[in-house]
């Protein structure tokens, strides 16, 4: 299912219940912080992590699972490459409520 | 207004439980995320980009004031403190879980309110115009016609599954605010040469990635025979309109592909084989609902009273907001009042729970208790009495719902974009809000006079750009927003797309190209009643092309 | 999925599905492809057995009335969940041409989707997958009321 995508790669996706934005870690849970998001580097580990991904969709856990591309910033922190995705990071870019 | 009886009472009920069972059965993991989709689409439930999103029916954009408190009500417990009213009269969340989604379900049934068709390849919300009833330029009240096609298209057994979804739209006056033109299905009510009420039906109109003008597909059909049409425009479509692909399937693209004569010949052949009788509203149901419609009982007011005119002459904020926002009455002494949910700088169609709850309060000291939502994202009263206006406006004023722009540049139509919506490819709220605030100062917006900017995130064109005097679109190249700018859309009675009129802007530059369009436009016109729209029709594009790109 | 009918699954249903272009057996009862029961018309007419006939979802069925009539069940096709064709198909079948036999879908449809086939004319249902009857049984009967007649409905509902 993963396109080829060019760089890092993290994968996401929403909490069945919530519908929380989350990020796949190493250990296979989902964690709120991009920060905390395993990052894939090769082909293997992609492969390995779409395994664990999967695996939240088929326990009912998250839904909607799909890889995207992320940078270093210059902090050393993680940030997505595009648009969208900084947007679902980072929330609504304005003041609402 | 329509009030449930125990039919209706127990039909949203169980509808409400039913989908309570059908989470239940997803959390448990019993359904799959790929079969409950169109179950949870069907009430009106998405995921977002950042969240679910529950759409919530306000039929053909009629509110009592109980159920307003109790959509404040919601947006309060379990949400964020404001919901988001839209282009088709409804009201999102935005922030719901999907745990709490049957509760939620349970609190609208209490109030008479529903999900139920708000999304899903079905027929849609039945949307009107909101004036209707007390418009000074109204034929015939649109409005149980369509609670008759609220209730006939609810869980219809045979149109639930169609190509795509489904659009029904319809006014009863000269002027049209409901956009007929620019729906799957326009009904204008209207009466024929021996005064018998009837409908012009048109066909195929839509926005999205390929605009199309709908087309009358039967200059009248009676009363009667309304729904057994309807099924067989329906019928027509749900067997021969497109299922290859997602941007093909809406009903005007098979009248395009057909051409309007052959599809109006495939209606009527199965039109002529209905057995009409079985599809018919019940004999006295019809009537049963137009009695919810009647006039609330009107005082006898003086036209205009003397304590109006010095109420204006005394306060110039009030009086700019009663040339805007306030709307001629059919009954003497009283006035259409127009809230704007398009503060200078704010997120166009938002409303928190406290406004919710003042302009239900509002709606019952000043207006029969009822309230209106439009497809332009504001709110009406359309029930006060013009000696009442100050009183109204001063309490509307305070709490940030006196904006006097009705209709003005910055009463502009904007979708949720990207910072909410999955499929957007550009933002379109800062946008607006750069737009609102680059045209705050209200002479200038009357110097101007009416002007209709829409903005759409992107191609599904919920914004209605196509329609705007200005229509703003959201796209995304190499991973920078940018926005394509059309001019000479309507979604009037006058309905026509727009066109493009050259490369896109950088979301920075956007406000400052609506600003040369506007100037050259004040430079173009020959009255100060000539509109934009006027103009752009008179001239064409190029001199406002010229004014664009003539430095690149 | 074993046939489902009334709501319970059906375990000795007679009726064999032919190949598009299988031979057509002299007796028993069969469904026939719609194709093919054009082209077999005439051995068919003396067949010992019951008939069916398997329509595709985009023919027009009123073009086939005739072959129709003669059927002892009609199966209709949902190839996806989605796609609503059998739907109308259903409703001329039963309101317009006036057939009164047995009529089937065969294909993907969810559970609460049954409702909707029975209230447009279907009575047995051939589904993919596992059949619980449990899930079945509660998909199918949340709603008591509807807003429009329903096959066979004698009496005409609160609105419609
Ligand atoms: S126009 Fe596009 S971005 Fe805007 S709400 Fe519709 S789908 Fe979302």
């Amino acid at each position: 299912m993963a396109k080829k995508l060019k760089g890092d790669q993290v994968f996401t996706g929403q909490l069945l219940r919530e519908g929380d934005v989350v990020y796949l870690t190493a250990d296979g849970s989902w964690a709120p912080d991009l920060q905390n998001a395993c990052v894939a580097t090769n082909d293997q580990e992609i492969e390995t992590l779409e395994g664990l991904a999967n695996e939240g969709v088929l326990k009912n856990l998250v839904v909607d699972v799909y890889p995207f591309v992320v940078v270093r910033n210059e902090a050393g922190d993680l940030a997505p490459d595009h648009i969208r995705e900084k947007l679902r990071t980072a929330g609504p870019s304005i003041v609402y409520s | 207004m329509y009030i449930y009886d125990d039919f209706d009472e127990t039909f949203v009920r169980e509808r409400a439980a039913q989908f309570r069972d059908q989470v239940e059965r997803r959390l448990s993991g019993e359904l799959s995320e790929e079969q409950f989709r169109p179950l949870r689409l069907m009430n009106g439930v998405y995921l977002q980009l950042h969240a679910y999103m529950l759409r919530v029916a306000v039929p053909y954009g009629t509110l009592s004031s109980k159920q307003l408190r109790q959509l404040a009500m919601i947006a309060k417990k379990y949400d964020k403190g404001y919901g988001h009213f839209t282009t088709r009269q409804n009201i999102q969340f935005n922030w719901p879980k999907l745990e709490d989604l049957p509760d939620i379900l349970d609190d609208l049934a209490d109030v008479g309110m529903h999900a139920i068709q708000t999304s899903g390849n079905c027929i849609r919300n039945v949307t009107s115009d909101q004036w209707a009833g007390v418009a000074s330029d109204e034929v015939i009240d649109p409005r149980p016609y369509a609670e008759l096609m609220r209730q006939w298209s609810s869980l219809h057994p045979e149109f639930s599954y169609l190509p795509r979804k489904f659009k029904i739209a319809i006014t009863g006056a000269d002027s049209d605010r409901a956009a007929i033109a620019f729906h799957d299905i326009g009904l204008q009510v209207m009466k024929n040469k021996t005064q018998e009420i009837g409908f012009r039906v048109f066909v195929g109109g839509g926005l999205g990635r390929t605009p199309m003008v709908g087309k009358v597909v039967r200059d009248f059909i009676g009363v009667e025979d309304l729904l057994p049409y309807l099924v067989a425009i329906l019928r027509a479509y749900n067997l021969e309109g497109r299922r290859d692909n997602k941007y093909k399937a809406r009903i005007k693209i098979l009248v395009h592909e057909k051409g309007i004569e052959a599809f109006q010949a495939r209606v009527e052949e199965i039109f002529e084989g209905l057995d009409k009788d079985s599809l018919r509203a019940q004999k006295g149901e019809l009537e049963r609902i137009e009695a919810f419609f009647t006039l609330p009982d009107y005082e006898t007011l003086d036209d205009k009273p003397a304590s109006l005119s010095k109420e204006r002459a005394e306060n110039s904020a009030f009086h700019a907001w009663v040339m805007r926002n306030v709307a001629r009455h059919r009954q003497a002494g009283y006035a259409i009042v127009n809230i704007s949910l398009k503060p200078h700088g704010g997120i166009p169609g938002d409303a928190t729970d406290e406004q919710m709850d003042l302009v239900a309060d509002l709606a019952d000291a000043y207006s029969h208790g009822e309230i209106r939502v439009t497809h332009e994202q504001n709110l009406v009263l359309a029930h006060v009495r013009q000696d009442q206006l100050f009183e109204l406006w001063q309490k509307l004023e305070a709490a940030g719902l006196g904006t006097a722009n009705l209709g003005a540049i910055t009463d502009m139509i904007t979708c949720p974009g990207l910072d909410f919506c999955t499929l957007a490819t550009a933002r379109s709220i800062p946008i607006a809000q750069k737009i609102s605030n680059k045209f705050s100062d209200i002479e200038r917006q009357n110097e101007i006079g009416d002007m209709k900017i829409k903005i759409s995130g992107c191609i599904n064109a919920c914004g209605h750009h196509h329609a705007g005097h200005i229509g703003i679109l959201g796209l995304n190249k190499k991973g920078e927003e940018y926005y394509q700018i059309t001019l000479g859309g309507s979604g009037a009675e006058d309905a026509a797309v727009g066109e493009i009129l050259g490369p896109g802007f950088a979301a920075d530059d956007v406000a400052g190209a609506i600003d040369t369009l506007v100037n050259r436009y004040i430079q173009l016109r020959t009255t100060a009643d000539e509109r934009f729209l006027d103009v752009v029709n008179r001239v064409g594009l190029e001199p406002f092309k010229e004014a664009l790109y003539a430095d690149h | 999925m074993p046939i489902i009918k009334d709501g319970n699954p059906v375990s000795d249903d007679p009726w064999v599905l032919l190949e598009e272009d299988g031979d057509v057996p002299s007796s028993g009862d069969i469904i026939v492809p719609l194709e093919l029961a054009q082209e077999k018309r005439e051995r068919l007419s003396n067949h010992a057995g019951r008939l069916g006939l398997l329509v595709p979802n985009d023919v027009d069925v009123e073009d086939y009335a005739d072959l129709i009539g003669k059927a002892e069940l009609v199966v209709l096709q949902l190839p996806a969940f989605t796609d609503g064709r059998a739907y109308s198909q259903a409703r001329i079948l039963r309101d317009v041409l006036g057939y009164e036999k047995e009529l089937r879908v065969k294909g993907d449809a969810l559970p609460d989707q049954a409702a909707y086939l029975k209230r447009c004319g279907f009575d047995s249902f051939d589904i993919e997958g596992d059949f619980n009857a449990d899930i079945w049984q509660r998909a199918s009967s949340h709603m008591s009321k509807s807003y429009q007649r329903n096959y066979r409905d004698k009496l005409a509902h609160r609105s419609l």
